[in-house]
Parts: structure tokens; C-alpha cells; sequence
């Protein structure tokens, strides 16, 4: 049948039934039952109630091996090294949201919704984890207003890839209910782009459940596909039957655990990357990077000496660390390591041109910045011979270097001559 | 020799002379201007002077005027009147006012958004404000997209664009609608038919997301002369139109020549080759230094006029690098380069495709050479346009090919030049569009109870989509229920989305081509001699499911034909008027069920018949509207054979020249013959929008079909040929013989004089 004649279909079989629609939405009782069902109790707004699930998790609780409590011990060194961000120094864990979000779908756009929004935090020793649920449509805007109070009370959120997905699409979510965004006022570290900067290099994968089972060694059972939640969430609307969505709740919770879990392990690793666990191999290299990055070079240098011999990462490790040598002027250390990219032929291009340059300009050692110059344009040469592509600046570029050279040299022994 | 005087030296020849059917004077006409009014900002006045505009013409001085009073226009005036400003300065008046004003321009390609982008910046630099206009489509770079969101004054975008990457992510430019001020929408008249209905659905979507925005911004429609710019741009916008169509640009004297290219077998009815023709004059314009276009109407025409026209040119004094190709593709700096070639004078000559008809400006030019009718009175005008001086004489040649719309066109310079162009037709509620819009405007903000989108049966349809599982119906409002992108689904430029690829195996796979799914049973078939840029292939296998047809390079001597049968059921009659000899003409719903049966292998040159084949293809259902009219049972000395030839040839000239009537592409509409239709029970003519749920084609050829017939009976008496050609009834070998004769003989029935 084609949509005008579905339409017709329909039209006709409407009139013969009823003509207003099936109220969609759930009474009280309704409400309640499902509420019990999930373990949870309804919340009274002005915008009418919605259910709320809430578990506490005490004192000394352990998630993936790892005690929830022991975030609130991580230095503002760390956390700023981990939001590689300076602002973030005054990042008090006490005062955060761990925040989580499950939603009708995965493509993104304002017409998707959060219909789960979790959100746990530290209550004196303990961890509160609530769970804002809208049992349908019409509850969305007493759930955003139970969130917009709940978030009222901290100063920073915590999410994985929450910058790309919960909180823009929580922010278009209060913007159609023509709500304030509670969102705009709060820091925000997302862990995707903390794991991402960390491991990177060893692991192939950085979703939150590849990170569980590579740092936690932890599987999840019987978890909930993230691509079939938008499908059991409907399904629950149409029958109304809450049971399905248990595994849901359960997997929200998870996550968040596994958020505080995994920032703790992100401390060890940054707070000493030696000893901890959670780091090993190729994440010396970005770690190396990231203290760089934040100017703390003792502990770059540690790093990228320790990733000198992990395959994957050497060659970047020998070229990062003796620009770094080199931008602190330890001169000596980054001629040895390029002597030694030039034996082992590690970017050989880029070590004889470094040379080269050291020579001429520290040195004043013209017969060795020659030396390595005509090297490097041997090199552009025959690459440019056996693979038949060649970059015509490169090699301009290298020839005035060499010109330039040969010309102080003799100006040198001009000079030279003269005093005799 | 000047143009003027090559003018006089064709007005001389013979040869030409017989071949002219209309060589049309149009006289000069003089500027009107306008002083700036007083509300113009000075900065603005400052830049315009500093581009050497002191005074604005009549039609700028009036769109200026009514888009400040609030009023939303549409202005139609010839290419190159400077209709840029009709919309560049009210909005670019309003940002000085309010910096925070905003502002969308929709243009139909993304060629023509890239050079009004160009313009309109030089303008603002000029003025030294700091007024952000980006272009935002497919390429703009994801780094860029946050910018623009936030502080882009202009967002210069298609309608693709607005659809899939605005509109449904309309949170993140809350900037853009709370403060948009003005919509400018170029080329009103390209948007016709299923784009255009897609459109008009796309631009209902934006007056939502307006109001949620508390915005109300006023359309400005620019488009070339058509018949009904004022009811297309109302049908498009949804918003009443101030009409502005008096140009107050000057222009120079301008010659339109219709020239019919010589018989050469006149049984055949077979003429020299228009592309050949149309070669010779462009070189005796070219030799003699006149800048000159030259429009064909393939892309591989463009390629081989241009390889003929370089050639020509290898030894006159240009030279062949002053003859430059411009097809579809071509970058800004490309055109910007023939532009300055054009200017000075290192460039003579561009060959081109339709892609030139719109606004772009490559500046003035002497003459244009149209090979081939370009489908419609207003895309004849355009092109012709392209030549044209502000003050200095002009020159416009129709090179007529032997189609059969080509022959009536260039036959009849009367109906040419004196009607009005062709109308614009969209129809937004069509029901396959108006819902697939629907669903993405209840992605984009949930429905209210008693809103309407376009049409009173909203409710109906958006409880139908509830039972589609598609909405959810609660609290008053109709939530979108589905973990998908509705927008990412729907392509607003082609019929469905369901096309099959062709993909070329003979060495590393590749696709060569595209074929719509309607037309996949009978060209992509296994088997079947599928032709592309003259290359023969061979279909290998059809993937039905996937949509792709594998094809392999052989050289084969015949090409094949498939059998369709078209089956039509007639579902509901909207209207009906009956006429005489108990016949009648209606339009109404249909069912068009088509199956290819078998294929035939025909030999070239002698269309003998050297095999056939059976074609295993599931049938296609299309539910459409249709236009349809029986002739009379009897009619004297008919035998049954001549009534099914007669049906066949009238069928055939009647879906070759509607074209000309609708604007539409020939592929738009198809025709079915019954020589004892079930539902009418005598021999009846149905022609049928070829989309699903029709685009109001139909329902046009039903209000004119007299005007239809009376041409096709025309079309049938001026033909030389002896018993049916390509140029009228078809070819004989198709229709059988006689049916001139008997398609006369039933216009004859049906009409009364």
C-alpha cells in the first residue's frame, strides 16, 4: 500500500473507532507503578512530578578495585595536569557531578532526548548516585527542572565525551523547554580527552568499556549494547512496561562509577607514571608530551627517555627529546641523541638538518655543519631518485643552508689568513 | 568585422537567410534612476560611490523601499540589471542599523553562493564595517562552523544545507533566528517542480523554527521572468509578495535569430546537426574578435563543441587558448580567471552548459549561441541574456535540433515571443513531501495540538505517523520517537533517494553512472546495452537489492529496447468535464504499475530485429496524479491497428511538447495509451507526473489541454516527413504506420473546431 492510501486507511479506520486520541501519558497510579518497579520515588516540581532512583554508595565502596572515596585525594596538580588546564587547579571534587545520560537516539539534533540523566556526587563520605528518569515525553520539563536545582549545588561536571554529547544535548534540551541553562556556569572535564591525550598510542580503542577492561581488566555481564537503549526506551513507551529499562538504569550507574574510577587511576598514572599500573609502554610518549605540554620538563624528560626503546613510539620519543633538550639549552644531550637518530637513521632527514644547524649556529664548527648539510641533501637526492617524488623547496632550502655555510667557512679562513 | 556589421553581412547571405525563421529587433531602452532616499546609511552611500554608483535604478530604488516598509518582494528583472543590490542593500542598510540583525541567502547551487559570498564581501570591505557574511555548506570546514554559528551577520547557504545542517540543529544558532531580519532567496524560478515542493516544505520548517525563535523575518525573492513570480514565490515562502517587475536598467539593442538548421533527408525528416551548425556561426562570431557563449545542453556537448570551436580557432587570430570550456564543477578562481580573460580581451569565447544561465556574472557579452532549445521559454531567455550590453548592440541565435519541441519552438516564433513565459509549478502538499517534512519538523520542535503545517489535515497525518510508531502523541504534543535523522533521509533535489549506481567492472570498479529507479528496469536490465559518453557497456548483473548494476566496455553493432508494460488503474477522479461524442477529459489519482517483459536486441543503421531476451524484474508501483481523455470509439474509416497507431503518435507528441508548457523536464511526465481503457472503456491518452504523489504537472495539462492538442495537431501538419519522424508522432518502426494520419484524424474527434 502506498502513504495516500495508508493515510485513507487509517483516516477511514479512525472514524469507525474513536476520534480523540489515546491518552498517552500516565496517570498517578501509572506513575507510581513504574516508579516501583525501578526502585525509585517521584519528585514534585512546579512543572509537575517525575521519578527519581537513588542509591548511596558508602564510605569505603569499591568500584573496578578501585575506593570511590580516594578521588577526593587527588592533588590540584593533577587535576590540572589531567584537564590540561591551569583553571582547573581549584577543581574540588566535592563540589562536582558525575554526569551520564542515556537518550532516544545517537544521531544527534533536537529532536533527541535525554530520557535518563544520572548524576552522582560525594555527600560527606558517601557517593549519591540519583537518576532523573522521564517516564515520558511530557515529564521532560519537570526533569530539567529537577536538574537545573541539582546542579545549582556544584561548581564543575565530570563526563566521558560529555563535551561532544551530554552537555550540548542537555543545553538544546533546556533552550526548547525555554529553561535557563544551569550547564554555561560550570567547568567541565571530559575524561575522553584526558584518556584520549594518555593512551592514545598503546590502546586502540578509548571508549569508556575498552578502557575498563584494559585498566580495571574489568568485563561488564549482561550489559546493555549502548545502540539498543534508544530501541528499549521506546519500546517502554508504547507498553509502558519498565522492566526492560532495569539493565538501562544499571548501566547508567555503571558508567558513572566507572567515571570516578577511572579518574583515579588517571591520578596514579599522572601522579607517578612509574609506579602506578595503569600506565605503561607507548604512554610514556604521551606523557612525555603532556608535561611538556604543561612546562613540567623533568618529568617529560623521564618519560621520553623511558619510551625510547617501546616500539610504536621510539622514533617520536628520540625526536621529541632532543627538541626538548634543545628548547632548554641543554645542548650537549641534544647533540648525542641526534649523533645517535643519525647512526640508528631515526629521522635521519631531521637529526642531520638539526646537526647541521647546531654546528653552525652554536659550534661555529663549519666543517661539520657542512659535512652533515651535504648528508641531508645526499639524502633529499636519492629519495628523489628512487621514489621519483621529490619537494623542489626541500631541496633549494637545504642547498642555500650549505651555501650559506661554505661562505663563512671561507670567511673564517679569510679571517684566519689575515692574521697571519 | 564589428558585430554590427556581421549582422548586416548574415542579413545578406542566403544561405542563412533561408534558414532564419524570426529575426527579432528588440530596441534600446534607457536607464530609469532613483536618487539613494535618506534612510540609507551613509557608509553604505559612501561604498556604493566608491564602486561608481551614484543613483539607484528604478527597481532597486523600489525593492529597497518595500522590504524597509516590511514588505516581503519579489523582483524579476532581466540578467544583469544588478538585482544583487535589490537584496544586499536592505540588509546590509538593517545590520549598520542593528549589529545584531542577521540574515540567510539561499541560492540554488553552491557555484552561485561562492560568488555572491565574493561580491558581497567586496562591498563590506569597501565599507570598512565589520559585517561577517560565510558561506555554511558541505565544505565549510567543522572548525569554522562555531564562528559562524555565533557571529555570522550573513549566512549564505543552499536549501540542501538549511535542511540537513540548520534546521535540525537549530539550538545551535539561536543567535541566527532570534535576531534573522531577512531571507533572500535567489532564483526563485529554479525552484519548480520537486525541488521547488521540497522548498516551499523546507521554508514552512523555517517560519517554525522562526516563531520559536520570536523572529519574523521578511523574504526577499529575486527570480528570472517567468510567468507567475509572484504566485510561485507566495507558494514558496508561504508569505504575500510585493511584485517588482519593471527594470529601470538600461540595455542596448538586442537581435534573437531562430535558425533551423538545413533538411538533409526529408522522408527521414532528418536536419544537419544543430551542435555542427551552431560550430560554424560561433566561429564566424569567434573569427571576428565578438566575445561570444556558446550553450549546449549535455556536458559532453559542451566538450565536443569545445574540441571543435579550439580547433577552428587554431588558426585565427586568437588563437584556440581564447575559447575556454565552463561546465558545472568549475571553481570561483576559475570563473574569476575568464572573467579577467573576458575583460581583457584574452578570452573570446565560453562554452557552456546550462550551469551559466543563473546569476553568475562572467561580465558582458556580445553574443550567445544556444544550440538546441533549452526546454523552456524563460531558460531561452536567460541564455539569451547572457549576451547583452548595457548600451552596445547584441546578438542571440536558436540553433534548433530536430527533437520535436525543438521544430514546433523554432516553427512557431510567434508562440516564442508572444506568450508569456512558463509558470513556475511547485505543489507543497504533495502528500510524499509534506510528510517526510513533517517528520523533520517534529524532529526539529514537537507539534502542538492545533498547529498547522501547510494544510488543514496536519492532525491526521500527525496521528497517522503516531501509528507508524514514528511520533508519540502526549501532554498536548507530538514528540519524535525514532532513533534516526529524519533530514539525512530525504534529498530535496531528486525524486527518491533511491537510485542505482552503475558501476563499470571491465578493470578497477568504478562508478560511471546513475540511473533513477524508475527508469533501472528498462536500461539496466542484465543484458542490456547501457550507453554512457558514447562508450557501449554491457549489464553483467543487476543487484536489485543493492541498487547496482555492474557493467563491463564491449563493441558490440546493436543496442537493446526493453518492453515495458505500463499498467494505469484509475483511483479517483478530481475532476472531469465532458466534451463532445460522448468523450471527456479528467485528472485524478492513478496507480501506475509498470513491468519490464523482455528485450530486444536492434542491430544500428537497419533496426533489424537480431534477438530478444526475457527481463526478471520485480513490477513498480507508483502512486501518482494523472491527466487523461478519451477519444471516440468509432471514428470513420479507423481500423483498429490505425486507432493503436494513432493513440501512439498523438501520446508521443503530446509528452514531447508538454514539456513546454509545464517547465518541467521531459522525464517529469510519461504517457500511457489504452486502446479500450477499463475505467473509461473507450481508447484513452493518459498522462502522468512521473513522481510519486505528482508535483501538479498534471493538473496543469488538464486546465490547458485544448491549448496541448491543437499545438500537437500543428506539430502533425507542419511535419515534411512522410509517415511519422522523431520531430513528430516518432519514428515509424515504433508507431506503425499511418499514424499521422489517424492521430490527426482523433485530435479531430475530440476537438470541436
Amino acid at each position: 500500500m502506498n502513504l495516500s492510501e495508508k493515510l485513507k486507511v487509517f483516516v477511514a479506520g479512525k472514524d469507525k473507532k474513536d476520534s480523540c486520541y489515546p491518552a498517552a501519558g500516565e496517570d498517578s497510579d501509572e506513575l507510581n507503578r513504574i516508579s516501583r518497579v525501578l526502585g525509585g520515588e517521584l519528585l514534585v516540581t512546579p512543572y509537575g512530578r517525575h521519578i527519581a532512583v537513588e542509591r548511596v554508595f558508602e564510605g569505603h565502596f569499591c568500584h573496578a578495585g578501585v575506593m570511590l572515596r580516594s578521588v577526593l585525594e587527588i592533588s590540584p596538580e593533577i587535576i590540572k595536569l589531567a584537564a590540561k588546564n591551569t583553571d582547573f587547579a581549584e577543581l574540588d571534587f566535592k563540589k562536582t557531578a558525575f554526569i551520564d545520560t542515556e537518550t532516544t537516539g545517537l544521531a544527534g539534533g533536537s529532536g533527541t532526548y535525554a530520557f535518563l540523566i544520572g548524576i552522582g556526587y560525594f555527600e560527606g563520605d558517601s557517593f549519591k548516585l540519583v537518576q532523573y528518569f522521564m517516564s515520558d515525553f511530557d515529564r521532560e520539563p519537570a526533569v530539567l527542572h529537577s536538574l537545573r536545582d541539582l546542579l545549582g549545588n556544584f561548581r564543575s561536571v565530570v563526563s566521558f565525551n560529555g563535551k561532544a554529547y551530554d552537555i550540548p544535548l542537555l543545553s538544546a534540551r533546556f533552550l526548547i523547554n525555554r529553561m535557563g541553562n544551569p550547564l554555561e556556569s560550570l567547568a567541565h572535564l571530559d575524561l575522553l580527552h584526558t584518556a584520549r591525550r594518555i593512551f592514545r598510542e598503546r590502546l586502540q580503542s578509548v571508549s569508556l568499556s575498552s578502557l575498563e577492561q584494559s585498566l580495571f581488566y574489568m568485563a561488564r555481564e549482561d550489559d546493555v549494547p549502548g545502540f539498543e537503549i534508544p530501541s528499549i526506551y521506546f519500546k517502554y513507551l508504547r507498553e509502558k512496561d519498565p522492566l526492560p529499562l532495569k539493565p538501562v538504569l544499571h548501566h547508567n550507574r555503571m558508567d558513572i562509577l566507572s567515571l570516578v574510577s577511572l579518574l583515579v587511576k588517571i591520578g596514579q598514572a599522572l601522579g607517578d607514571p612509574f609506579q602506578s599500573d595503569a600506565c605503561c609502554g607507548q604512554d610514556y610518549y604521551c606523557l612525555g608530551r603532556l608535561y611538556e605540554d604543561m612546562g613540567m620538563f623533568k618529568e617529560s624528560i623521564e618519560c621520553y627517555r623511558r619510551a625510547l626503546d617501546v616500539p610504536g613510539v621510539r622514533d617520536r620519543a628520540y625526536r621529541q627529546l632532543s627538541l626538548l633538550y634543545k628548547r632548554m639549552g641543554r645542548w650537549d644531550e641534544a647533540e648525542k641523541i641526534w649523533i645517535q637518530m643519525a647512526r640508528e637513521g631515526i629521522y635521519l632527514l631531521f637529526a642531520l638538518l638539526e646537526l647541521s644547524k647546531f654546528y653552525e649556529h652554536r659550534k661555529r664548527d663549519y666543517e661539520n655543519a657542512a659535512r652533515t648539510a651535504r648528508q641531508a641533501l645526499e639524502l633529499v637526492y636519492s629519495k628523489k631518485r628512487l621514489l621519483g617524488e621529490h619537494d623542489r623547496t626541500e631541496i633549494e632550502e637545504i642547498k642555500r643552508r650549505l651555501n650559506r655555510i661554505l661562505s663563512k667557512m671561507l670567511k673564517v679562513r679569510g679571517d684566519q689568513i689575515k692574521i697571519i | 568585422m564589428n558585430l554590427e556589421q556581421l549582422l548586416v553581412k548574415l542579413k545578406n547571405s542566403d544561405r542563412f537567410k533561408r534558414c532564419v525563421t524570426r529575426w527579432e529587433v528588440i530596441p534600446p531602452k534607457t536607464a530609469e534612476y532613483e536618487p539613494f532616499p535618506d534612510y540609507l546609511d551613509k557608509r553604505l552611500i559612501f561604498a556604493l560611490n566608491k564602486k561608481g554608483i551614484h543613483s539607484l535604478y528604478s527597481h532597486q530604488a523600489r525593492a529597497l523601499e518595500e522590504v524597509t516598509k516590511g514588505n516581503c518582494v519579489v523582483v524579476v528583472t532581466p540578467t544583469a540589471s544588478g538585482k544583487t543590490l535589490c537584496y544586499n542593500l536592505p540588509v546590509l542598510n538593517a545590520i549598520m542599523q542593528d549589529k545584531n540583525s542577521r540574515a540567510i541567502y539561499l541560492f540554488p547551487t553552491k557555484a552561485l553562493s561562492q560568488d555572491q559570498v565574493a561580491e558581497l564581501m567586496e562591498t563590506v570591505e569597501t565599507m570598512g564595517e565589520d559585517i561577517k557574511t560565510f558561506t555554511y555548506d558541505g565544505d565549510t570546514p567543522p572548525s569554522a562552523r562555531v564562528a559562524i554559528r555565533k557571529d555570522g551577520h550573513i549566512v549564505v547557504t543552499n536549501p540542501d544545507m538549511l535542511h540537513t545542517g540548520i534546521l535540525p540543529h537549530h539550538t545551535k544558532w539561536i543567535k541566527l533566528f532570534s535576531n534573522l531580519k531577512y531571507v533572500v532567496i535567489d532564483e526563485v524560478h529554479t525552484y519548480r517542480g520537486v525541488f521547488g515542493s521540497h522548498t516551499a516544505n523546507v521554508i514552512r520548517r523555517l517560519h517554525r523554527i522562526c516563531r520559536f525563535y520570536g523572529s519574523n523575518p521578511v523574504f526577499i525573492c529575486c527570480s528570472a521572468t517567468i510567468a507567475n513570480p509572484k504566485e510561485l514565490a507566495e507558494k514558496l515562502t508561504g508569505r504575500q509578495m510585493v511584485l517588482i517587475d519593471r527594470s529601470g536598467a538600461p540595455s542596448g539593442e538586442k537581435n534573437v535569430i531562430f535558425y533551423n538548421p538545413p533538411v538533409v533527408n526529408r522522408q527521414l525528416g532528418i536536419r544537419k546537426s544543430s551542435l555542427l551548425e551552431a560550430k560554424d556561426l560561433a566561429l564566424e562570431f569567434l573569427k571576428n574578435g565578438i566575445k561570444t557563449i556558446v550553450f549546449a545542453r549535455s556536458r559532453l556537448g559542451v566538450e565536443v563543441m569545445l574540441t571543435y570551436l579550439k580547433e577552428g580557432m587554431k588558426n585565427a587570430l586568437y588563437g584556440s587558448d581564447s575559447i575556454r570550456g565552463y561546465r558545472g564543477g568549475y571553481l570561483p578562481r576559475e570563473r574569476r580567471e575568464i572573467e579577467k580573460g573576458l575583460r581583457e580581451n584574452r578570452i573570446l569565447g565560453v562554452v557552456s552548459t546550462n550551469a551559466l544561465e543563473l546569476g553568475i556574472d562572467i561580465g558582458g557579452l556580445d553574443a550567445s549561441i544556444i544550440t538546441g532549445y533549452p526546454g523552456s521559454i524563460a531558460s531561452t531567455w536567460q541564455q539569451a541574456g547572457r549576451a547583452g550590453r548595457r548600451s552596445s548592440v547584441s546578438a542571440s541565435i536558436l540553433v534548433a535540433s530536430s527533437s520535436p519541441l525543438d521544430q514546433y519552438i523554432i516553427n512557431h516564433p510567434d508562440y516564442f515571443f508572444g506568450s508569456p513565459p512558463e509558470s513556475g509549478l511547485i505543489n507543497p502538499d504533495n502528500l510524499y513531501i509534506l510528510v517526510s517534512h513533517i517528520k523533520c519538523a517534529a524532529f526539529e520542535l514537537p507539534f502542538e495540538d492545533g498547529e498547522k503545517f501547510g494544510v488543514e489535515t496536519t492532525e491526521e497525518i500527525l496521528s497517522f505517523l503516531e501509528s507508524e510508531k514514528i511520533l508519540r502523541h502526549v501532554g498536548g504534543r507530538w514528540h519524535w520517537m525514532a532513533d534516526a535523522f529524519p533530514a539525512e533521509e530525504i534529498s530535496l533535489r531528486s525524486a527518491s533517494t533511491e537510485n542505482f549506481v552503475v558501476v563499470d567492472i571491465t578493470e578497477e570498479p568504478r562508478v560511471i553512472g546513475e540511473v533513477d529507479r524508475v527508469s533501472a528496469p528498462m536500461l539496466i536490465h542484465e543484458e542490456a546495452i547501457y550507453i554512457h559518453g558514447g562508450q557501449q557497456y554491457q549489464v553483467e548483473k543487476l543487484d536489485y537489492e543493492e541498487k547496482k548494476a555492474y557493467v563491463r566496455k564491449v563493441d558490440v553493432d546493436y543496442y537493446t529496447d526493453a518492453n515495458l508494460a505500463v499498467e494505469i488503474k484509475v483511483l479517483d477522479v478530481l475532476k472531469e468535464q465532458p466534451r463532445r461524442e460522448d468523450t471527456a477529459r479528467y485528472f485524478g489519482e492513478v496507480l501506475v504499475t509498470s513491468l519490464a517483459t523482455m528485450f530486444k536486441k536492434i542491430k544500428f543503421f537497419t533496426h533489424e530485429n537480431v534477438g530478444s531476451g526475457p527481463i526478471h524484474l520485480p513490477p513498480e508501483e507508483m502512486h501518482t496524479t494523472a491527466f487523461w481523455f478519451t477519444v471516440p470509439e468509432t471514428i470513420c474509416g479507423l481500423t483498429a491497428e490505425d486507432l493503436r497507431s494513432g493513440l501512439a503518435g498523438l501520446c508521443n507528441v503530446l509528452v514531447n511538447i508538454a514539456p513546454l508548457y509545464l517547465m518541467c523536464d521531459p522525464r517529469d511526465i510519461r504517457g500511457v495509451i489504452q486502446v479500450r481503457s477499463p475505467f473509461t472503456r473507450k481508447p484513452t491518452i493518459f498522462i502522468y507526473d512521473a513522481y510519486p504523489g505528482g508535483v501538479g504537472f498534471a493538473e496543469r495539462l488538464y486546465q490547458m489541454d485544448v491549448q496541448l492538442l491543437k499545438a500537437a495537431r500543428q506539430i502533425i501538419l507542419e511535419c515534411g516527413c512522410d509517415d511519422g519522424c522523431p520531430s513528430c508522432v516518432g519514428p515509424l518502426e515504433e508507431v506503425g504506420p499511418g499514424s499521422k494520419a489517424s492521430a490527426l484524424k482523433l485530435i479531430q474527434g475530440v476537438l470541436s473546431d
